[in-house]
């Protein structure tokens, strides 16, 4: 996710990423001491298994073990509830161990703040953040908004009468349709599902005039003629067949880029070197050709960020989180 | 009316106070919708009018239901059960859970029920295997292993 | 291409030796993880997700298909023979079934649990075979207003489980009160959480089911200690007779469409189709009074119903990419891992695996039925084990199932004190039921209510003018006035 900022911060902001992210990247094994862990790791996941996360880490770590990358066998285990809380207290309570991984996902990050509880990103060993999915919106294939400039005025002419179904209340679509809101200075109805697909049961169903969808749930849709896209809220256009012709919202005159994104991290005072030999073997599954496939088919991005600047980066989304949930009421002060 | 009888009427209204209490700080309409409060309010106003039905019954006598108490033997069985199984919780982590599982059966066997000792003994090593080889074994779910093995 | 072409296509992808050995494989695993407290087919599809990875997709998604359907016929076991309902939805079969149980019918529960599951499994299979196009379109009409007035329907209906409505209408409100707690579904706003972290996401049904019956069950007869006798089972008691097949056979057909229909809703899942299916039975029965002290029809509209729904569940799934239940969202994971993209091309893109699978459910389900029959007799021998050994036994697997279904020690202590709660709700003779029923409809009571408004602008219309909810709204109001209305006549028929 990339912060809505004025275009010279923003712009400034994203060439540092590129820049630290290089740096990371092109100084390989010998500028940290690495070591491996011993006997078999837990990638603990705090979403149920079929969410994202779950089928991201269940992905990379038969990628790991398939390519040998990794010799140590790895589970992926599913600690859910509590907004991911039972998966980061269990993570965070295994101070210095090296064999256990949390997933990062963003209730990871917004359960702390929701919650007022310590932050969970200022505790954890960052390893790596590696796998984006850029969001878009879609409309009913007969809405009468053909493009986002005819959205926002129609938001405008009668203000909280369009719908956006999405799901929990605080989650990545809420929060995107908060940064609409307040980049077009439109009002919206948000109506919060008990799960993404709930609520792209309701959009199918003609209830709703707009719905957010990560690039691989749409596209289904609008080949089959039930959905138009008429925004990503990027950087930059897709180039693939389906998304090439779908503006951006900067085109749109909304200066809004909202992206999802996972990562990795260890607990609490994880030794160094164990940190920086899986941000390595993250960086190699994901420089495969099984990975880059997988990205490809799933139309996600692959931007690499390890230990130093990862930390950076999950530094910078937690202060974004905090804003947008606190600019929709949802932040507790701690 | 016995006044065991309304116990259950008293705790529904200690719980409807305790859901009142509870949602103080939260709103009960939001612009359109029925806010958070909203359910609360209904339901320990529900519960209130239930338990003074119950209680309005009792005193009737029309209530249909029946007190059922036990008597002190029993009900040390039961506390004696209850213990033993927040015990075997407590100790299922620290311990690791087969051997706990043995400990909490032998303990309801032996103590409560005073069943003879090698028929437990038995039980025991079956209930602890079959977890062993079903759980862990099987499904590879991590269950608390016996620590320093 | 014709259906019948393509389901004989799909039936030649089933008839491998490969695909019926995994099939096999599938059922017998769900068959099992159904049956242990706690680990439902989801969470046992996840467990074994990685071991698919070796195998080509459709064998793949037959296989964890298999797993999802098995652990419906699973989870009766347990619901049945101990009281402790497997997975979510065996809570309605463990209300008659165990009754049943404990007079010594338990081979009976089995059974019928096992053909009405069957019968409805193929019934709703064929329904996905044939009229997936039609069915997947009608559970898009279904949206928040439906779903509220449905989740009305079943709590009216917890009055009539038990013998006082006062009480029974009691644990309901208690079962509303344990789903207060935890974020607003709406405004996520904390309530009654106490600055618990743990409670943030709510209490979960399951630590509530395994406790309150599982559990309590057995703390309620160890006070008996000492005149534990084992239940009497004789083997001629173990089928079912002439008469209770007669019973039960329009309860499969109800409890099957029941199941289907609530099934392909993406917002109601297996669990509030049995209810459903449960209370619809109680208020056609002849003999209403029978429920609750081991109503044959009881189980099996139930059993019918959530096999019918996990199968109804695959509609959504295969049609439009979108989950109707657990089970199928881990088996959308599944193709996704495998490289499928799920979506409305799915079932054009991806016939072949489609239509395997469809083919793979008929099979699946005749297997199920071969293991089962034999299997309620065996399984119902397990209680001529004397109760004290049992007793312990029943507690250990419990409490390591909660365990199992989280990994999370909270769960545990969760499902020990509401396993106290359920023990004091049979001192006090309060039914068990209506708690359990209330708390899986509240969320959905209390979500599509608020969702409704927020499609509606807050105009109370919407329950009207959609024409699936006004037909919901006239069977709610006849559900609550016919019995005031009964109950005024006969108070006041005489004069």
């Amino acid at each position: 996710m990339t912060l809505k900022a004025p275009p010279s911060l923003a712009a400034f902001v994203f060439c540092g990423v590129l820049a630290l992210g290089f740096v990371s990247s092109a100084v390989p094994a010998d500028a940290q001491e690495m070591r491996a862990p011993r006997g078999p790791v837990e990638i603990t996941v705090g979403a149920g298994a079929g969410g994202t996360p779950d089928v991201i880490m269940r992905s990379i770590a038969k990628i790991m073990a398939d390519e040998k990358i990794v010799d140590v066998p790895i589970v992926v285990q599913n600690r859910t509830g509590a907004g991911h809380a039972n998966a980061f207290n269990f993570v965070l309570g295994k101070r210095g161990d090296e064999n256990t991984l949390l997933t990062l996902a963003s209730p990871v990050f917004t359960t702390p703040i929701v919650q007022g509880t310590p932050s969970v990103i200022d505790r954890i060993t960052p390893i790596a953040g590696f796998i984006q999915s850029e969001l878009v919106l879609l409309v009913p294939a007969n809405s009468q908004f053909k493009s986002l400039k005819e959205f926002v005025e129609g938001a405008k002419a009668r203000p909280s009468r369009v719908r956006i179904a999405g799901g929990a209340s605080g989650g990545n679509d809420h929060l995107a349709m908060a940064l609409i809101e307040q980049a077009a200075g439109i009002k919206m109805t948000y109506i919060p599902h008990e799960s993404g697909s709930a609520a792209l049961a309701t959009f199918l169903g003609g209830n709703v005039e707009g719905y957010f969808a990560t690039l691989s749930e749409g596209l289904p849709h609008m080949q089959a003629g039930k959905a138009r896209a008429i925004a990503i809220l990027s950087e930059k256009r897709r180039t693939d067949e389906g998304y090439k012709n779908v503006p951006t919202a900067r085109e749109e005159g909304v200066d809004v880029v909202y992206t999802q994104f996972w990562g990795v991290g260890g607990p609490p005072g994880m030794d160094p070197a164990v940190a920086a030999w899986w941000a390595d073997k993250f960086r190699k599954a994901t420089e495969s050709k099984a990975w880059q496939d997988s990205l490809k088919e799933k139309l996600q991005l692959g931007s690499f960020h390890a230990l130093a600047d990862a930390d950076a980066y999950f530094k910078r989304e937690q202060d974004t989180f905090r804003r947008l949930l606190t600019s929709v009421g949802l932040a507790k002060p701690q | 009316m016995r006044l065991v009888e309304a116990v259950p009427a008293f705790l529904l209204i200690v719980l409807s106070a305790l859901v009142l209490f509870g949602t103080a700080d939260l709103v009960y309409w939001a612009g359109i919708t029925p806010g958070p409060r909203f359910f609360p309010i209904w339901i320990a106003g529900v519960g209130i009018a239930l338990s003074a039905a119950l209680l309005v019954q009792l005193r009737r006598g029309t209530d249909s239901g029946t007190t059922d108490l036990p008597e002190r033997g029993a009900f040390a069985r039961v506390a004696l059960t209850t213990a033993g199984m927040a015990a075997f919780v407590l100790a299922m982590p620290l311990i690791g859970v087969v051997p706990a599982v043995l400990v909490f059966m032998m303990f309801i066997l032996l103590v409560v029920l005073g069943q003879r000792a090698m028929p437990s003994a038995a039980a025991s090593a079956i209930v602890a295997g079959a977890i062993e080889i079903v759980f862990v074994r099987s499904l590879k779910i991590a269950l608390p292993p016996i620590p320093f093995l | 291409m014709s259906t019948i072409e393509l389901l004989t296509q799909g039936f030649t992808t089933v008839f491998t030796f490969k695909s019926l050995a995994f099939i096999f494989l599938g059922v017998v695993i769900g068959q099992i993880i159904g049956a242990l407290p706690g680990i439902g087919p989801s969470a046992g599809m996840a467990l074994l997700l990685p071991l698919t990875f070796g195998l080509d997709p459709a064998t793949a998604i037959m296989m964890l298909a298999g797993i999802m359907y098995g652990g419906q016929y699973g989870g009766t076991l347990t619901s049945v023979l101990i009281n402790v309902p497997g997975e979510a939805s065996g809570v309605m079969t463990a209300v008659d079934g165990h009754q049943m149980a404990k007079a010594g019918r338990a081979g009976a529960a089995l059974s019928i649990a096992a053909i009405g599951s069957f019968l409805a499994g193929v019934g709703a299979v064929a329904a996905v075979a044939f009229i997936t196009p039609a069915l997947s379109a009608f559970a898009l009409r279904f949206n928040a207003p439906e779903y509220f007035l449905l989740a009305v329907l079943g709590i009216t209906a917890a009055a009539s489980l038990g013998g006082s409505p006062v009480r029974a209408l009691m644990a309901a409100t208690l079962g509303l009160m344990i789903a207060l707690v935890g974020a607003d579904p709406v405004t996520g706003a904390p309530r009654l959480t106490f600055d618990q972290p743990a409670l943030f996401e709510g209490i979960d049904f399951i630590p509530v089911a395994i406790g309150v019956f599982g559990l309590a069950e057995v703390l309620s007869s160890l006070e008996r200690a000492h005149d534990m006798k084992p239940i009497r089972t004789r083997l001629k008691d173990m089928w079912l007779t002439a008469a209770e097949w007669a019973e039960s056979r329009i309860a499969i057909l109800r409890g099957g469409l029941i199941g289907l229909i609530v099934g392909i809703m993406p917002g109601a899942g297996a669990s509030v189709a049995s209810m459903l299916a449960y209370v619809t039975e109680r208020r056609f029965s002849r003999r209403p009074e029978r429920f609750g002290k081991g109503a044959i029809d009881g189980v099996a509209a139930a059993e019918a119903a959530n096999n019918a729904s996990a199968h109804g569940a695959t509609i959504p799934m295969l049609a439009l990419g979108i989950p109707g239940s657990a089970s199928t969202a881990v088996l959308l994971a599944a193709l996704v891992l495998h490289g499928v993209r799920p979506g409305p091309m799915l079932m054009q893109q991806e016939a072949v695996l489609v239509w395997g699978l469809i083919a793979s459910m008929f099979v699946g389900n005749v297997v199920l039925l071969v293991i089962n029959l034999p299997l309620a007799p065996l399984c119902a021998s397990l209680l001529r084990v004397p109760y004290v050994f049992l007793a312990p036994g029943i507690l250990v697997l419990s409490l390591v199932g909660a365990y199992a279904a989280t990994l999370d020690m909270g769960t545990v202590w969760m499902c020990l004190v509401f396993g106290v709660l359920g023990w004091l709700m049979i001192k006090f003779d309060i039914p068990r039921p209506p708690l359990v029923l209330a708390l899986v409809l509240a969320q959905l009571l209390e979500t599509s209510i608020r969702q409704s408004l927020l499609l509606s602008f807050g105009s109370l219309s919407i329950f009207v003018e959609r024409p699936i909810a006004a037909f919901l709204l006239v069977l709610v109001a006849g559900s609550i006035l016919l019995p005031v209305i009964g109950a005024l006549r006969r108070r006041f028929g005489g004069i």
